[in-house]
């Protein structure tokens, strides 16, 4: 019971404050929260659109999910995905915030423009210029490719090739604001610490290695963490090129879950996609965190 | 670990609870009153005034009805006949219409043009409870609400001359049974267009096909393909399965091989796979392997053919009636260096007739389910009005394409359209998805063939397996909804 009269003396202290956050927080239930907790429910359902008449079938749900050879492409695609852009946005973001740090402001500057505007222009835009940068006839690719002698690709029509189409678009884009993120750490980094590694005798490649990598720590885990739940998104790269083909070799379980949701007008299997996806990130986000907690660089 | 399973939990009922807070239907209590009478008896010396009982008569209103009608499309598209704003047409029709029906509301409206082909903003109205009343569009994308069990039973719209005045190949898509589920308004003159100037420049014009049937075998066509094909600046044709938009340029491929079935409506099963179609299919790899295609079919969407075959870069492909629009727009603009094209028939199997002309995917009206059996018959007297010749045939006319309704006075300055319209009379038509009857969840398996497509334009594809998953897929498809 004190307990209890201690909280609300508690609340009652800091209701200005709760006052303040009570818009936003009404909001996050409102847009965010209450549809995550709908949706985590019609995951149960057969549901199409008149949801009020939805079927409940539990678990069933799932179990066919599992069954579903299309499910199983995207969720591997969606690894995939992952395991290769993830690292690569962070080891190709750090080299260049590396190699731009040293440089003078104003050179900093336009390389930091250089770099983020891709980002800033969007999956969609950039997705239509390469549409027509990989086309295998008119594309700016394939002619190139032929001054080396080099048959036309078909980039977007073969099963490989269209994966990595998606990853070579998706990295011009996500690379930017992680430089921006990284120049940021590396300006944080005390200029006297490298003086006295400098006075032992330490080189620029042993800097970089056993001062700024450690104490960028925090950066390049936020990094990871957010890039990773960005490409477990990847969705509008994958409309824009490939529509998920050729025969589901580029596709992902946010497009499928498009796909479920708003051609075919199955909500109930589309949540539980959702469901699933959102699962994933949870788990490989706390694994992140606990992995990069525990180590040291 | 035991926090964890706590949060869970928590989520887990809380999810329930929101779930639970969902607009209940309520049955509404029907309270029945009764009125009785009694007898009050006062006595009472009363001043008894005579008046005089005038009837005045009192005007009834009745009750206005509104009708929602929405068709596919964006605001600012324009009729392609006359260049009239579809909204400025509908807006003088619906205009006639209310003055002759007074009591009757038409509410119009350009909905749901998306760029990837879906429905969304109808989805999303349907999905809210507030469908339109009528909606106007191509029949997959109608049907799926039909598969919803959304959409009225349009029988009572049509006389025994109206149904004897369509199309039956083409009406016969709209039949479930007994059930008209949707009435087909027009359709796309689905011939196979040639690129004439290109044979003529190539000197080898008396390889195409020629007047009265414009038919060809197949072996014909083969020759003038590998004549004419020269790529990059020319390839003989294309083809498209990088989405399942417009999958009937390769459907229609199967009207020269009449054995092949691409969808039984006795046994209610797609057959696809059969002997037949993997003739119909070997020739079509047969293109892709000789390299008389433009290459990266798996990749292209038809946005991305268009260039092609503007620019001078294809001889000939099926989907006419698409490309003749075009193509005359852009004369028209000034926007492509202009040539000369004319429609063929696709290629037939040697010994089987001229193919039969296609009208696939046409327009059509569905009705969404009404409550209000007063509504519902205003709406089905609109439909009917709708659906009459001379309206059938502007519509068509507006989009490009030929009506449905034989009877429709319909003329075009296109001599293409003509010669189509006489072909259909004397080949009859080719339904290239459905024989008979559309089955359900036919957006899920258009899907599933746009992925075999995909499959099947690849070096050293093994064709029979693929036809045979597809079919497998499909069948499964439909046995979830039958």
């Amino acid at each position: 019971m004190s307990q209890f009269k201690e909280l609300t003396h508690n609340i009652w202290k800091g209701r200005s404050g709760y006052l303040f956050i009570a818009p936003g927080y009404l909001a996050f239930i409102a847009f965010l929260l209450a549809p995550l907790l709908f949706a985590i429910n019609l995951s149960f359902y057969r549901s199409s659109f008149d949801i009020s008449a939805r079927q409940f079938i539990g678990f069933e749900q799932y179990i066919r999910l599992a069954n579903d050879p299309v499910f199983k492409k995207a969720l591997i695609n969606t690894i995939n995905y992952t395991m290769v852009i993830v690292p690569a946005t962070l080891f190709i973001s750090l080299v260049i915030a590396l190699l731009i740090d040293p440089l003078d402001m104003r050179l900093q500057s336009f390389f930091r423009g250089a770099f983020y505007l891709p980002g800033v222009a969007g999956g969609v835009i950039l997705s239509v210029v390469w549409l027509w940068i990989f086309n295998p006839t008119y594309g700016l690719l394939n002619y190139f490719l032929g001054f080396l002698g080099i048959e036309p690709v078909l980039w977007l029509s073969n099963a490989p090739q269209s994966f990595w189409a998606v990853v070579f678009v998706v990295l011009t884009f996500t690379i930017g604001q992680p430089i921006i993120l990284f120049l940021a750490g590396l300006a944080g980094i005390p200029q006297d610490v490298l003086d006295a590694a400098q006075v032992d005798g330490a080189n620029d490649l042993q800097k970089t290695f056993f001062i700024r990598l450690p104490l960028l720590r925090p950066v390049i885990l936020f990094v990871l963490a957010t890039q990773t739940i960005q490409v477990f998104q990847l969705w509008e790269v994958i409309f824009m090129l490939t529509r998920g083909g050729p025969y589901n070799s580029s596709t992902s379980l946010v497009y499928l879950i498009y796909q479920t949701a708003f051609i075919s007008a199955k909500y109930g299997k589309a949540s539980a996609i959702g469901v699933v996806l959102l699962l994933i990130i949870l788990v490989v986000t706390l694994l992140q965190m606990r992995f990069w907690k525990d180590t040291d660089l | 670990m035991n926090k964890t399973l706590f949060f869970f939990t928590i989520l887990m009922i809380a999810s329930v609870l929101v779930a639970g807070c969902q607009p209940q239907v309520v049955e509404k209590e029907v309270v029945v009153t009764e009125v009785v009478e009694k007898e009050v008896v006062v006595e009472k010396e009363v001043e008894v005034i005579v008046t005089q009982e005038v009837e005045v008569p009192v005007e009834v209103q009745p009750e206005r009805i509104n009708i929602t009608y929405w068709i596919f499309g964006s605001e600012g598209s324009a009729m392609s006949d006359t260049g009239e704003l579809w909204s400025d047409w509908y807006t003088r029709i619906f205009n006639e219409y209310e003055e002759a029906h007074p009591g009757v509301d038409i509410d119009f409206a350009l909905r749901g043009y998306d760029a990837s082909g879906s429905t969304l903003y109808v989805d999303t109205a349907v999905a809210a409870g507030t469908p339109p009343d009528i909606y106007f569009d191509t029949k997959f994308r109608v049907k799926k609400y039909y598969d919803e069990g959304l959409l009225e039973d349009l029988a009572p719209t049509l006389s025994e001359e109206d149904i004897a005045a369509y199309d039956q190949a083409t009406f016969a898509g709209s039949y479930d049974g007994d059930v008209i589920w949707s009435i087909p308004a027009s359709g796309g003159y689905w011939n196979f267009i040639v690129n004439t100037t290109l044979f003529e420049e190539a000197g080898i014009s008396d390889m195409l096909p020629q007047a009265p049937d414009y038919g060809w075998t197949t072996e014909e066509f083969m020759a003038a393909c590998e004549a004419i094909n020269n790529p990059p600046d020319t390839y003989c044709t294309a083809f498209f399965a990088g989405s399942p938009s417009m999958d009937s340029a390769t459907n229609h491929w199967l009207a020269g091989f009449p054995d092949c079935q691409f969808y039984d409506a006795e046994t209610q099963t797609y057959t696809v796979n059969s002997p037949a179609c993997m003739e119909a299919f070997e020739f079509l790899h047969s293109i892709y392997d000789k390299g008389l295609m433009v290459p990266g079919a798996a990749g292209l969407i038809d946005d991305t053919t268009d260039p092609y075959w503007l620019n001078g870069q294809i001889a000939m492909l099926g989907q006419g009636n698409w490309y003749d629009k075009i193509t005359g727009n852009a004369i028209v603009e000034g926007t492509i260096e202009p040539f000369e094209y004319m429609h063929v028939q696709f290629p037939n199997k040697p010994g089987a007739p001229v193919t039969p002309v296609g009208m696939s995917n046409p327009d059509v009206w569905g009705v969404f389910k009404q409550d209000d059996p007063a509504k519902l018959e205003a709406i089905y007297e609109l439909i009917s009005y709708m659906q009459q010749p001379d309206i059938a045939a502007q519509i068509a006319a507006g989009w490009g394409k030929t009506p449905v309704r034989s009877d429709a006075p319909f003329e075009s300055d296109d001599p293409a359209v003509a010669a189509w319209m006489e072909a259909a009379r004397t080949h009859g038509a080719y339904n290239s998805y459905f024989n008979d009857g559309v089955p359900c969840n036919y957006n899920d398996v258009r899907q599933a063939w746009a992925e075999a497509r995909q499959e099947f334009w690849q070096d050293g594809a093994d064709i029979q397996a693929i036809l045979d998953a597809f079919v497998e897929r499909a069948n499964g498809i439909i046995a979830e909804c039958q």
